[in-house]
């Protein structure tokens, strides 16, 4: 075990790291099966099922190793969570922050998937300022900053709000007992495949 | 080993490396021994109706018809279906869809197909394929008993992913589609929020960079991007595919069938530079035609867009036909067309029209469905015009024909005029079934046929939800070339025969199974 490994141990605990990947794995495997779900008909008509299953099952190996990434960023960032905090707090907290990164990467793509164009008026509009980039840069700096310190201040503030996200948090982690099987059987579909 | 490199070797691995295996068999005593070549060249989605040849308002074609002076050209030649897997396995085993079963995208054909096809059919000639379209590329696997060297798909790209070429070799095609899914960020969204985001900012640019710097002349030579594959990475240019193809059979010294499938003028369209514009402002529109039930779920075009669409499309036809004019050249410096039946088709066509562009709808008109077919026989002067119908799966018997081999009893097609012996009179129908859905050993219930008799065609489509009912078409081609008007409601007699003969061919295919 390294030190870092260890480090990460004593700050949230084997127990804590284990919630805490289940946490951060739960938004990939959704949007993975959400769009995956949406794709088969489209993969199933283009080739065979069996293919489709294949992808699959690819698309959930790539959604396990993508929420290993995730939780590697939600444990780091749980290190910036004050040792007062006990370890349930702590948890609540990092999973909340790894949620709101998600979350942005999640809109991103949402508004991909329905290529929302970028309103005409505001791009002329942009279109007049000395610095557009510049603005756009620190508009976003601005909202990803307001997205991250607003439930952090509320997870502060307030113990109900804690404990309702712990709940919340402790049913999405049951869940994902789920999707890792799902994770596995897509491993052994990829193995099967491949001999 | 580089690229040049290889094409050098994969020629001298025809001649010297699997040669032996093509002439230490046995020659039956029936046939006789083989005198002459065979070298069928199809060029994937390339619609006759945009050949000047068939009345096209754009000289697209300019080498091919000046070359067509000493050719057999047909002008209704048709092919099987209207996407590359069943219309390639139909051009290769001489028979239709609902013979052969490949019916969906990655199908291979079934059981006894494998070892009937146009390389069975020469066991003494040296057998030599290619494909750069990897669902055609699934067929020729298919064939690969009775291929004396198959080249794989991927040695003729000049670039690919190289993080991803040897990861899973054995599933590369599924593999390749669930990365393009879940990593790549082409359209925007993949199945992976982090590792998506890391790949599009630190390994992609880079590697696009890697492959540019590498292939800074041929970048140079395309401003509207390289011809590509299934992804950014399989970048490939036609000029490695003729220049491997003649260096090959340059290296040929005993009779041989060739059978190279190129993906060129197949989407995305991406001409070369002298041929980029050519077409932008000449004022051809696209014909206005009404929408079809069935199409009303694919991605819809403007005219304007399908305007520019057909243009690129145009354009990458230049290319295509530059670098045919190329080929031909080479092989006639060679000395290889002297003794050489070369075919020039395709698998099947492309549409511009009713909102749509590309192919593989569940629609068969006529631009999806009617592909050149040029055949250069050895010392041909002059152009023969043929304007009967004629089939894909004509070509096969045709080419056993007229080199004196048999042929098989399973070949559906027939011997193509002017080589033929049918009576006078004596005309084919033209067939194509689109059943996309349809695994090998499923009844065909959901499907698009239609069959074309004299100046009459009829499209029939059944089992689809979007219709209440089957839905039957019928168009005079001679009077409306378009298929703008639909004769069907007030003309059901002459329309019965024909709706007898396509429904029968799909019943009797379903009662007999695969």
């Amino acid at each position: 075990m390294t030190r870092s490994d260890e480090t990460l141990r004593q700050v949230h605990g084997a127990d804590g790291l284990w919630r805490l990947f289940l946490i951060s794995a739960f938004p990939t495997h959704l949007w993975t099966i959400f769009l995956f779900l949406i794709d088969v008909a489209w993969i199933t008509e283009r080739t065979k099922p069996g293919d489709a299953v294949g992808v699959g099952a690819y698309g959930l190996v790539a959604a396990f190793f993508d929420s290993l990434g995730i939780f590697l960023g939600g444990a780091l960032l749980g290190l910036l969570v004050s040792p007062k905090w006990g370890a349930h707090a702590r948890l609540t907290l990092a999973g909340s922050l790894v949620w709101v990164v998600t979350g942005w990467a999640l809109a991103l793509q949402v508004y991909g998937y329905f290529g929302a164009p970028f309103p005409s008026r505001l791009i002329g509009w942009l279109g007049g300022l000395s610095q557009p980039v510049l603005f756009l840069y620190g508009v976003e700096w601005i909202l990803v900053g307001v997205s991250v310190l607003l439930p952090v201040y509320f997870l502060l503030r307030s113990e109900r709000l804690r404990r309702w996200v712990a709940g919340f948090f402790e049913r999405v982690s049951l869940l994902m007992i789920f999707y890792l099987l799902l994770d596995a059987t897509g491993l052994i579909i990829v193995v099967l495949r491949n001999i | 080993m580089n690229r040049r490199d290889f094409l050098k070797l994969a020629g001298l691995a025809g001649l010297g490396l699997l040669a032996p295996r093509a002439f230490m068999q046995a020659a039956p005593a029936h046939l006789a021994a083989p005198k002459q070549n065979v070298l069928v060249v199809v060029f994937d989605a390339f619609s006759f109706r945009h050949f000047a040849l068939d009345g096209y308002g754009r000289e697209t074609t300019p080498n091919i018809d000046r070359l067509a002076r000493n050719a057999i050209v047909y002008h209704n030649h048709y092919a099987a279906s209207n996407f590359t897997t069943p219309g390639t396995a139909s051009l290769l085993t001489g028979t239709m869809p609902w013979t052969h079963r490949a019916h969906r995208l990655a199908d291979t054909v079934t059981g006894d197909f494998r070892r009937r096809s146009l390389f069975s059919a020469f066991p003494q000639h040296h057998r030599i394929a290619y494909s750069h379209n990897p669902f055609a590329a699934i067929l020729l696997d298919d064939f690969f008993e009775d291929i004396d060297l198959l080249v794989p798909r991927k040695e003729l790209y000049f670039s690919q992913n190289k993080y991803l070429s040897s990861l899973f070799p054995k599933d590369d095609d599924v593999f390749n589609l669930a990365w393009d899914r879940a990593i790549e960020q082409e359209s925007s969204k993949s199945y992976t929020l982090l590792l998506s985001q890391l790949y599009e900012r630190l390994v992609s640019p880079p590697l696009a960079s890697e492959i540019g710097a590498a292939h800074r002349e041929i970048f140079a030579q395309f401003p509207l991007g390289v011809p590509a594959v299934q992804n950014r990475y399989e970048l490939f240019i036609l000029e490695d595919g003729v220049d491997w193809l003649s260096e090959t059979l340059r290296l040929q010294s005993g009779p041989f069938v060739s059978y190279a499938h190129f993906l060129p003028p197949h989407e995305p369209y991406k001409p070369r530079r002298e041929f980029v514009d050519r077409f932008a402002v000449d004022g051809l529109p696209v014909r206005e035609k009404p929408n079809h039930p069935l199409l009303q779920k694919q991605a819809l075009h403007t005219v304007q867009e399908l305007n520019a669409l057909r243009s690129r499309y145009d354009e990458f036809i230049l290319y295509v036909d530059a670098e045919f004019g190329r080929l031909y050249e080479n092989l006639r410096g060679a000395g290889i067309l002297e003794n050489t039946w070369l075919v020039l088709t395709s698998d099947h066509g492309e549409m511009f029209e009713r909102q749509v562009a590309g192919h593989r709808f569940p629609v068969l008109y006529e631009p999806l469905l009617r592909v050149p077919l040029f055949i250069f026989p050895p010392g041909q002067q002059g152009r023969i015009d043929v304007d009967d119908l004629t089939r894909a799966i004509d070509v096969l018997p045709t080419l056993l024909s007229i080199n004196d081999q048999p042929i098989p009893f399973w070949a559906e097609g027939s011997v193509l005029p002017p080589f033929d012996r049918l009576a006078a009179g004596t005309a084919r129908d033209a067939l194509a079934l689109f059943s996309s859905n349809t695994p090998p050993e499923a009844q065909i219930q959901k499907y698009s046929a239609s069959i074309r008799r004299g100046d009459w065609k009829l499209i029939y489509h059944t089992g689809y939800p979007e219709l209440a009912a089957p839905r039957i078409e019928l168009y005079n081609l001679k009077n409306d070339p378009e298929e703008l008007d639909d004769l069907y409601p007030a003309n059901q007699a002459r329309a019965a025969p024909l709706l007898e003969a396509l429904i029968g061919q799909i019943t009797l295919a379903n009662q007999t199974g695969p």
